[in-house]
């Protein structure tokens, strides 16, 4: 190739000392130049810095690197963790709810036999459960499949749960001897609790479907319910959750998970990935020096705090994310915008459809079902209060003559429809000042259950199997309410009377 | 000749700049070349458009709730097919598009407009997810059949939600019955996930009845509360997101255009989506080991692989019973319908295409190979006690073209076939309604 220039290597000029030097010379001055230029900008920045009150401070910028380092190497921040691992932060909200389980685990303990709150967890279909109800329920699963035996499953809220532990005794002697009773005078009559407290429609009916699923064959199904259906549903309309939805006391705590949704995990990837950008310049920045020179210190303090305010927005965009799911729809179920009376009539027909789902779901196994309209304290009529009854609030369920009578006033609260019950909480009572959350149990009762009443004629016109207990302690004057609506044993067995009444009818006419 | 070799030198270069550019044009045509005869000869003849369906189905799989096939450039998922999936206290978990379309569904239901229409709501996993829009049409036009559907308009509700199993249907049919959804009809279009998400979630250690561990224990909190595993979750899904990048950036640079440059780039998401499913397994086993794992992984079962199917075969059969009743107890005419899978062996000729996507893991295969004869048998029973009831598992049989991209998600065509078949059945079953007397 050079030969085809026609010079050979040989004939080209060497560069002479002249050449070198004259190349070194420009090297040189081009190095000199730059140093010059930089000696030049770095004296007029620390200039420039002096004139605008701030002196270069190396020992200020290597601080301010080193801080940035070690704040933004690790993850996410150690609040948004808190967040993610489902811990939010503490409320007034989160105290009342401790102190309304609190309370609860007592009644709970008893209406489970034994089981508290503390095993309460998240379950996928019923909202949440207690973990040991599954043991419970597979013992019943091999019972009610063994040939001899007649097993009784019962459904409902804390009222259920409690009867089958102070109740299902005086059922079984009624069961028995009633003649013709598919179980026998003798046989072994099994009562088995698939109640929770708190539970409402469709928690009932998906209990009774999961149950059946997982191989359950009992010989009679009895759901007895109403009071939490109709009182939950308003008190989750308080708490802003939809009337449908589960307990928000309970399922709000439970269920809030962030991290669980992947925009807010990915929004914290972004917010990771941007920290570990500050992160590594600040590491590169301090591995130079740069705090030396005002102006390469203050280039990348400049190029510092650009990365800190993208990592800062990133943030702002995880804070948005995890404000979003929680006002989102996962924990509270769709947005509720109607008025108290929506959200009974809501709960209502919720309560309708469920009885009808857990009645088909017996009928399509050849079980006979019995729907029981559970008593409550406050519901107008349901029974004379006595004076320990009337320390509970009853006097607000009164009428304004039986109120005068009982010796106190109260405003007249009228049927669905009939007024707004937000302002409940003034409702008067001779011996007690109602707190909100009793007000709003007291407007259920009143309001809910000449509703659900109702509803229930519709259904058994249907052929729903129906028993309304709801008047079943109207003669009773002794005490026999802990609280607006559970009851002592002296109470259950009363109920049971009029359940086994009903359920032997049903039995009688499932055998013509 | 010029004799001047300094005016020679441009002409030079240029003769050299043009020799390397035909030189790495030659090489880029003969590497394409060479990899359209490689591809060939493996039995793999290169194809455009199925590649960029391929890659556009992949990223489908990351980003929409239930996996499409379509180019990454088409439209962009329905709504209720967007990705994030929340908790639900009724069936387990439910995506955000649907719980945003519920009031307006259940305000549908009340209005003049839902008491002329038919309207048909149609239940179970991924399948039944995509079912609309892809067989909406079919199925109307076979309903149209039933003479009193002819003239009538005809809505269909789609309520499948991906990984869905027994008895996630039923519950999602009572929730929607109690929230007031008064449907006309409803189809349960199921079976696969019982048997493959349900044994995936025995070996796995969560209750075959329990909904899909991976999205459940996620969703629940087992990962958050977890910190190991939360890790594990992060690098999880920034390298689903790599994928993601990867997938978008052979759209954005049209590399199907070239059989190398789309070789490569299935290479690079290839090696991604492999790393991806690594960090799954590592967080599949980290969330095992949890502290929350025992309280939310439901009641543990127990015995043989045998044993656990046919558990998961009955929960599918209480399922199909409970659906019909609680449709029956309302006057809602009900089908159910045992959806077909590429698993299944003989129920399809499978095309090379479909043979290459019909990949899953062992529970899957295992779940499948044992779990389909005992539901068509459990089927056959639904049937005989009167539940309306359509074996679909061999409804592809006579097909020869490509239907599957994956073990049991088909492409519209296919969707066309079974909801067909589909509606044939439902008038069938309310003809026999009504000769009942119903």
């Amino acid at each position: 190739m050079s030969e085809e220039v026609g010079q050979t290597s040989a004939e080209r000029p060497r560069p002479t000392a002249v050449g070198r030097r004259g190349k070194l010379f420009t090297l040189a001055l081009a190095l000199g130049s730059i140093a010059a230029l930089a000696f030049v900008l770095e004296i007029g920045a620390r200039i420039r810095a002096r004139l605008a009150g701030t002196p270069w401070d190396s020992a200020a910028a290597r601080r301010e690197l080193t801080i940035a380092l070690a704040s933004f190497d690790a993850g996410v921040p150690d609040d948004s963790t808190r967040e993610a691992a489902g811990q939010p932060p503490e409320t007034a909200g989160d105290a009342r709810e401790t102190s309304a389980d609190a309370r609860e685990a007592e009644g709970n303990e008893r209406a489970t036999g034994g089981l508290v709150d503390a095993h309460q967890a998240l379950h996928p279909y019923l909202g949440f459960d207690d973990l040991r109800m599954h043991e419970r329920l597979r013992a019943a699963i091999e019972a009610s499949r063994s040939p001899d035996g007649f097993d009784v499953l019962v459904e409902g809220g804390s009222v259920a749960a409690d009867f089958v532990g102070a109740g299902s005794e005086r059922l079984i002697e009624l069961l028995r001897a009633a003649p013709g009773f598919p179980g026998g005078a003798s046989g072994p009559v099994r009562v088995w609790c698939e109640a929770r407290a708190e539970f409402k429609q469709p928690q009932q009916a998906n209990a009774l479907a999961c149950a059946l699923a997982a191989g359950l064959e009992p010989e009679l199904v009895i759901t007895i319910d109403g009071f939490d259906d109709v009182a939950i549903a308003l008190s989750n309309v308080a708490a802003g959750t939809h009337p449908l939805y589960p307990s928000a006391a309970r399922w709000n705590v439970l269920a809030g998970n962030p991290t669980g949704d992947v925009r807010t995990l990915d929004r914290s990837i972004e917010l990771r990935r941007r920290r570990a950008r500050v992160a590594a310049f600040a590491e590169r920045a301090l591995a130079r020096h740069v705090e030396l020179s005002a102006l390469a210190g203050s280039l990348a303090l400049g190029k510092l705090r650009e990365l800190r305010a993208e990592a800062d927005a990133a943030r702002a965009e995880l804070d948005a994310a995890f404000k979003a799911f929680r006002e989102g729809a996962a924990e509270r179920g769709p947005q509720f915008t109607g008025s108290t009376d929506d959200a009974l009539r809501c709960a209502i027909e919720a309560w309708s459809e469920g009885a009808i789902s857990m009645w088909s779901l017996c009928r399509a196994r050849g079980i006979p079902y019995l729907h029981v309209l559970q008593p409550t304290l406050h519901d107008e009529g349901a029974k004379p209060p006595s004076e320990d009854e009337l320390a509970l609030g009853a006097s607000a369920a009164l009428g304004p003559d039986e109120a005068r009578d009982a010796g106190g006033a109260r405003d007249a609260r009228g049927a669905l429809g009939a007024e707004d019950p937000r302002g409940a909480g003034d409702v008067r009572g001779p011996r007690v000042a109602l707190g909100a959350e009793d007000a709003l149990r007291v407007d259920a009762a009143r309001r809910g259950y000449p509703a659900l009443r109702a509803k229930a004629t519709e259904l058994a016109g249907r052929g729903l199997p129906f028993c309304d207990a709801s008047r079943v302690f109207a003669d009773v004057r002794e005490t026999l309410y802990r609280d607006a609506s559970r009851f002592d044993d002296a109470g259950h067995r009363l109920l049971a009377e009029t359940i086994a009444r009903r359920a032997l009818e049903e039995l009688a006419a499932r055998a013509r | 000749m010029s004799s001047d070799p300094v005016s020679r030198r441009p002409k030079r270069r240029l003769v050299r700049v043009a020799a390397l550019a035909l030189g790495l044009a030659a090489a880029l045509v003969l590497a394409e070349v060479a990899t359209r005869i490689a591809l060939a000869r493996s039995g793999k003849p290169f194809d455009s458009t199925a590649a960029a369906e391929l890659v556009g189905t992949l990223h489908s799989s990351l980003v929409d709730a239930a996996p499409r096939v379509r180019r990454i450039d088409e439209a962009a998922a329905q709504d209720v097919h967007s990705q994030g999936q929340r908790l639900h206290p009724y069936y387990g978990y439910d995506f955000q598009g649907y719980l945003n379309n519920l009031p307006t569904e259940l305000a549908y239901h009340r209005s003049p407009e839902a008491e002329k229409s038919y309207d048909v709501v149609i239940l179970g996993g991924s399948v039944a997810m995509s079912f609309l829009p892809d067989g909406v049409e079919a199925l109307t036009a076979a309903l149209r059949a039933d003479p009193e559907l002819a003239t009538r308009p005809i809505m269909v509700l789609g309520h499948g939600r991906a990984a869905h199993k027994a008895p996630q249907q039923t519950l999602v049919l009572q929730y929607l019955l109690c929230a007031g959804a008064k449907p006309d009809a409803v189809i349960a279009l199921d079976g696969f996930n019982e048997v493959a998400v349900g044994f995936q979630n025995e070996r796995q250690g969560v209750a075959g009845s329990y909904p899909c561990g991976n999205i459940w224990l996620n969703l629940a909190g087992a990962v958050a509360s977890d910190p190991p595993s939360l890790a594990a979750a992060m690098e999880l899904r920034t390298r689903q997101l790599a994928v993601i990048d990867a997938a978008e950036d052979y759209a954005r640079w049209d590399l199907s255009r070239f059989a190398v440059t789309s070789w490569l780039g299935l290479r690079r998401i290839e090696r991604l989506r492999s790393s991806a499913s690594a960090d799954a397994l590592v967080l599949e086993r980290l969330v095992a080991n949890s502290q929350a794992f025992t309280a939310l992984s439901g009641p543990p079962d127990s015995g043989t692989d045998e044993q656990r199917i046919a558990r998961l075969v009955r929960a599918w059969r209480e399922d199909g019973l409970a659906l019909h009743a609680l449709c029956s107890a309302r006057g809602i005419d009900f089908l159910d319908v045992l959806q077909p899978t590429a698993l299944r062996t003989g129920t399809k000729t499978l095309t090379a295409r479909e043979q290459k996507g019909n990949v899953a893991n062992e529970s899957w295969q295992t779940g499948v190979a044992l779990g389909y004869p005992l539901l068509e048998s459990a089927g056959a029973e639904l049937a005989a006690a009167g539940v309306p009831f359509l074996d679909a598992t061999r409804v592809f049989a006579d097909v020869e073209e490509t239907l599957y991209f994956d073990t049991c998600h088909f492409n519209a065509r296919g969707y066309a076939v079974i909801a067909t078949e589909m509606g044939r059945a439902l008038v069938a079953a309310r003809a026999r309604a009504r000769r009942a007397g119903k």
